[in-house]
């Protein structure tokens, strides 16, 4: 396999982003003649799989342990580096997602292998890839290469590929086993939630005033409470 | 409670943003530097935590060329009880897992309970070292934290997810986490913390005791982004407009 792309679940659904990941895979593969497998794992690790058979790709890799659900950082990097080590791929993909910000950099350090992240384009030169993303908060662009020639992670910022162009085709699906111990997990998370509404919407507000910290008294606010609107 | 708290030094978002003549970052000579925003925010936690608890230290630690003990200074006139100064040349488009290790050559031995850092620099944006010293200095982990809680050997921490969700997530210690920006307000100096700061501990290491083999990746050129303006006129029925439009939205501005 050279390319690996590791797969998020997303209300059990495959993630936008992990959509766009095949994508930035399969351009690659044809572009350069490569072979693409997919990592699924966690508590939706069969159901993401059964989606994702349906993409072309080569072969989907199922991951099923308990320890994996719920999500937790030390299994799902634990479970991508064992992973990753009995595959030997050269490029190991995944959309640039919050979970992705919260694990990814421990693979990094487990594998002890580059990662390169919020990519937004690349290309092939002499044999090893050049990877296009921003810095300076998108005020400038940077051309990064790895050091790495046995392998890179990489994740692809939102929108860099388009999840519609994402090519049909028919995987083949492969048990894969991990070892993974209680004692290996050193988080335990709880079940998402919404906030409850009441907050400040600033987004809905027709004019914001700040007002600057340091004023200590507050007679000195009554003209900016006089622009409150009812 | 020992907390360690890493801040980054990197151009203010006013600065003027020169390429250097080998195209690899900055000239910085011509740049205004500030603490990275989100480590002010990291730094402030840490603050807290300490003052809730009624003992304990902050220690501000960066990396960098001499001009990073401005941000250290700061970290003290705020309050931080003693600096660390990792002494390098390197700029700040620098690869995070090689910065990490050399962070943790350096902090092994202080045996912190927590790591804070802010959730990513202004400048390279990786948003990886502290998560990356956590984990090579065997700790739990945690980024996106826009809450916090200190149990007895436990942090609990509220992490941000998409679309609008959180998570709440208990770490044992000793744990490393990354903060986002906007979870406190950042304290101002006061005139007694920077008269106070001068005759604080600020160790500095010189890059000797760090040394690390073998950068893992590497930045082959910097440049400024193409922009260009180019008007189009959509012409036609309503519904081939509106499906021009969302073509347009979707795959060349990509905001769809």
């Amino acid at each position: 396999m050279d390319i690996l792309v590791v797969l998020e679940s997303s209300n059990r659904s495959l993630h936008r982003m992990s959509r766009e990941a095949i994508v930035g895979a399969q351009s690659l593969a044809a572009e350069n003649g490569l072979s693409i497998g997919a990592l699924s794992m966690g508590a939706d690790a069969e159901q993401i799989a059964s989606i994702v058979t349906s993409y072309n790709i080569d072969e989907v890799l199922v991951v099923n342990n308990d320890l994996l659900s719920p999500y937790n950082a030390d299994g799902f990097a634990e479970c991508v580096k064992q992973v990753v080590e009995q595959e030997s791929p050269t490029l190991v993909v995944i959309g640039h997602t919050y979970q992705t910000r919260d694990y990814f950099p421990k693979v990094s350090a487990r594998l002890d292998k580059p990662f390169i992240p919020d990519v937004i384009s690349m290309n092939k030169e002499n044999d090893s890839f050049v990877f296009t993303k921003t810095v300076f908060n998108g005020k400038l662009g940077s051309e990064v290469v790895s050091n790495d020639s046995a392998c890179t992670l990489i994740s692809f910022q939102a929108a860099a590929f388009s999840d519609e162009n994402i090519m049909s085709g028919s995987a083949t699906t492969r048990q894969v086993d991990i070892s993974l111990e209680p004692g290996n997990v050193k988080s335990t998370s709880e079940a998402p939630f919404q906030e409850e509404a009441g907050g400040v919407d600033l987004s809905s507000a027709d004019l914001i005033v700040s007002v600057g910290r340091g004023l200590k008294k507050k007679t000195i606010f009554q003209w900016q409470k006089s622009l409150q609107m009812p | 409670m020992k907390i360690a708290v890493l801040i980054k030094q990197v151009p203010g978002a006013e600065s003027a943003l020169p390429i250097n003549s080998e195209a690899i970052g900055v000239q910085e000579d011509q740049v205004s530097f500030l603490m990275n925003e989100s480590d002010s925010y990291a730094l402030e936690e840490a603050q807290k935590i300490i003052e809730a608890q009624g003992s304990g230290e902050v220690v501000a630690i960066s990396l960098g060329p001499d001009r990073v003990q401005k941000i250290i200074r700061e970290a003290l006139a705020k309050g931080a009880d003693r600096g660390i100064h990792l002494q390098s040349e390197a700029s700040g488009l620098v690869d995070p897992l090689t910065l990490a290790k050399q962070f943790a050559k350096v902090l092994e031995s202080e045996h912190f309970d927590l790591i804070f850092s802010g959730l990513q620099s202004d400048d390279s944006g990786m948003g990886q070292t502290g998560i990356i010293l956590g984990e090579l200095l065997n700790m739990a982990t945690a980024s996106l934290v826009v809450e916090t809680e200190l149990g007895e050997n436990s942090l609990k921490v509220k992490r941000e997810l998409e679309a609008g969700w959180f998570q709440w997530v208990t770490l044992t210690l000793p744990a490393s986490i990354s903060i986002q920006s906007g979870l406190n307000q950042p304290r101002y100096p006061s005139l007694r913390g920077i008269m106070g700061a001068k005759k604080k501990e600020l160790k500095i290491v010189p890059e000797s005791d760090f040394i690390v083999d073998g950068k893992k990746q590497s930045i082959r050129k910097v440049f400024v982004p193409k922009t260009d303006k180019r008007t189009e006129m959509i012409d036609g029925e309503p519904d081939a407009v509106v499906a021009r439009l969302v073509e347009i939205l979707k795959n060349d501005v990509k905001v769809l």
